[in-house]
């Protein structure tokens, strides 16, 4: 499903304005700042790809599971489902609709060990059951649309085409790598986050092409550069943010968090 | 009180039972599968999940439209539009013998529906007259998703036991697990030439009496690559259907496999008109790289009748 992004639901139900995003994100986020919804963001995704990782699945699995994250809670909060648990079934759901499927057991059992080497704070006492019935209000939250399209059949497709260095298209893959730390996938079409990504990626290796051949590249693009613009300086925001970024204090601002938005009810 | 009143039983799908029913609102008569969560353990099986998420994407008249999904605690009901038949019944009630404009006005819906789902980057893989529905007006849709999947990430290797063996591909068979879109087309043209005779046209009951079942019309496959095409061959006039390059490095292939030549088609297929047996060839080509394309096929000669039938305005509903 990749040929047809703008027949897709993705496009069709998924994607909104910046304003629309930001109202939504404030409904449910008033008392945390922007940075600090940047560091959860930053987080889950991270804690995402650890278990990713684990299973040895594909970067565009890790990439689905983590729009299924954020779909989740962008109508809910962590105080409805506890973030931990839907993590995993992100995950486990990501797989079978990737055809990859992996057993509830072993998804389970993988969750246990990202968290517990994370740090003993965080508990998961939950068993396979409940990322069964997780499953279940995650499908409905997303009214069973499944098919998420990325920017890295994108990125493939163009590299193909320009005949981009290996270097630069590896350069270019983290940096849409890291775009799933940000919500621009609630924004922007997959083929711009992709174009972005290779504007910036240029930017800070200085590309091999010329100057005038890239202008010349971007300026036959059917892309709005305002667009590219705006997904490069959230980017440039990410970064600045992840500088004081610490992996070890995030557990016990998880739970601070939730226990705000319980005493807020 | 439930949004859809169950009329009768319709049958068991692969996963679950399918009723007609109807819509107590808007009295629209539809199709219920019903697939139960007892197995708590795994969660929604992975084949509906993948039905689910390939036909909530994928809208085109000769798909079979998924109008809902509800979801309770205990099961989980699809909610399709309702189809009278499938091509196997249909086939089944007049006796094996269509008259060949149905057949042809069958192959064209059929052909639109999986250029679309390849255009979309979605394999069927489960091509079968069961799978195929018909309803009253005449429309052909694909149904039964449960084994189709999006190929638009470039995967090592797919699972190779996935089509039903009669409409299955001689590549597939023989063990190759880099398959394409040639697969369906494979599966297609097994479909059309039963069509015709009434009969499936490779019945084998194992994989290696599938391939011998092949090999006895279509001609034991050559691989120029390593044999003198020219010299093994030269009885058979019909030859350049048995060229296959590099069929002998498939995993499967057997150096004792029986040698067949090649049976002309036209007398298996009375019913077919040179452009049809034509056409069938194309659809049966050893090769998957040489098999016609869903998009190539709508464009043969063989549909021009229905063409000039719909621009002069007699068509009817098969596009």
């Amino acid at each position: 499903m990749a040929a047809n992004y703008w027949e897709s639901s993705q496009f069709q139900r998924f994607l909104l304005t910046r304003y629309e995003l930001a109202e939504i994100i404030h409904r449910h986020t008033a008392q945390v700042s922007l940075r600090e919804i940047s560091y959860l963001n930053i987080y889950f995704a991270n804690l995402i790809v650890l278990l990713g990782k684990r299973l040895r699945i594909r970067q565009e699995i890790i990439a689905t599971a983590t729009v299924y994250f954020k779909r989740f809670y962008i109508n809910n909060t962590f105080y409805d489902i506890d973030p931990y648990l839907m993590l995993s079934t992100c995950v486990y759901l990501a797989c079978k609709v990737d055809e990859c499927p992996h057993h509830i057991k072993q998804v389970w059992g993988e969750s246990k060990a990202v968290f517990a080497e994370l740090s003993s704070d965080i508990r998961f006492l939950y068993d396979v059951s409940d990322i069964a019935e997780c499953e279940s209000y995650l499908l409905e939250e997303m009214k069973f649309y499944l098919v998420v399209y990325h920017p890295y059949q994108v990125l493939i497709d163009i590299a193909d085409k320009v005949s981009m260095t290996k270097p630069s298209l590896q350069a270019t893959w983290s940096i849409i790598n890291d775009t799933y730390k940000t919500d621009l996938v609630f924004i922007y079409p997959p083929h711009v986050i992709a174009v972005a990504a290779m504007f910036l990626s240029r930017i800070i290796d200085q590309g091999h092409q010329s100057d005038t051949e890239a202008q010349q590249w971007y300026a036959d693009l059917n892309v709005e550069i305002t667009d590219v613009l705006q997904v490069v300086n959230d980017l440039l925001v990410l970064y600045e943010y992840w500088k004081d970024y610490s992996e070890p204090n995030m557990p016990d601002m998880v739970s601070k968090y939730i226990a705000d938005i319980a005493a807020s009810l | 009180m439930e949004k859809y009143q169950k009329i009768e039983k319709l049958g068991e799908g692969t996963y679950g039972i399918v009723y007609k029913a109807q819509n107590r609102e808007t009295n629209e008569v539809v199709a219920l599968k019903r697939i139960r969560l007892d197995n708590e353990e795994e969660g929604v099986p992975c084949t509906a999940i993948r039905e689910i998420s390939l036909l909530k994407e994928l809208k085109h008249p000769n798909i079979v439209g998924l109008f809902d999904v509800l979801h309770t605690e205990k099961k989980l009901t699809l909610v399709f539009e309702f189809m009278d038949s499938d091509l196997k019944k249909f086939v089944d009630a007049f006796g094996g013998d269509l008259d060949p404009l149905t057949v042809k006005h069958l192959l064209y819906q059929l052909l639109c529906g999986i250029a679309y789902c390849h255009r979309n980057r979605v394999l069927h893989r489960d091509l079968k007259p069961q799978n195929l529905l018909i309803n009253k007006r005449g429309d052909l849709k694909l149904g039964d998703f449960g084994l189709a999947r999006a190929f638009g990430i470039p995967v090592r290797s797919y699972s190779h036991e996935v089509v039903t063996l009669w409409y299955r591909a001689p590549d597939v068979l023989m063990g190759s697990r880099q398959y394409d879109t040639s697969i369906d087309l494979w599966s297609v043209g097994c479909i059309f030439a039963e069509m015709a005779t009434g009969r499936p046209f490779f019945a084998g009951t194992s994989i290696d009496d599938q391939v011998v079942h092949i090999f006895k019309i279509m001609g034991t496959p050559i691989d120029p690559l390593v044999q003198d095409a020219d010299t093994s061959a030269s009885a058979d006039p019909e030859h350049a259907r048995r060229l296959w390059p590099g069929c002998s490095r498939l995993p499967e292939w057997k150096q004792d496999f029986p040698v067949y030549a090649s049976t002309p088609l036209e007398p298996l297929l009375p019913k077919l008109s040179t452009k049809g047996i034509d056409l069938l060839k194309c659809l049966l080509e050893y090769a998957p790289e040489k098999r016609i394309s869903a998009e190539q096929a709508l464009l043969h000669p063989y549909f021009d009748e229905l063409r000039s039938m719909s621009t002069s305005g007699g068509g009817g509903n098969s596009s």
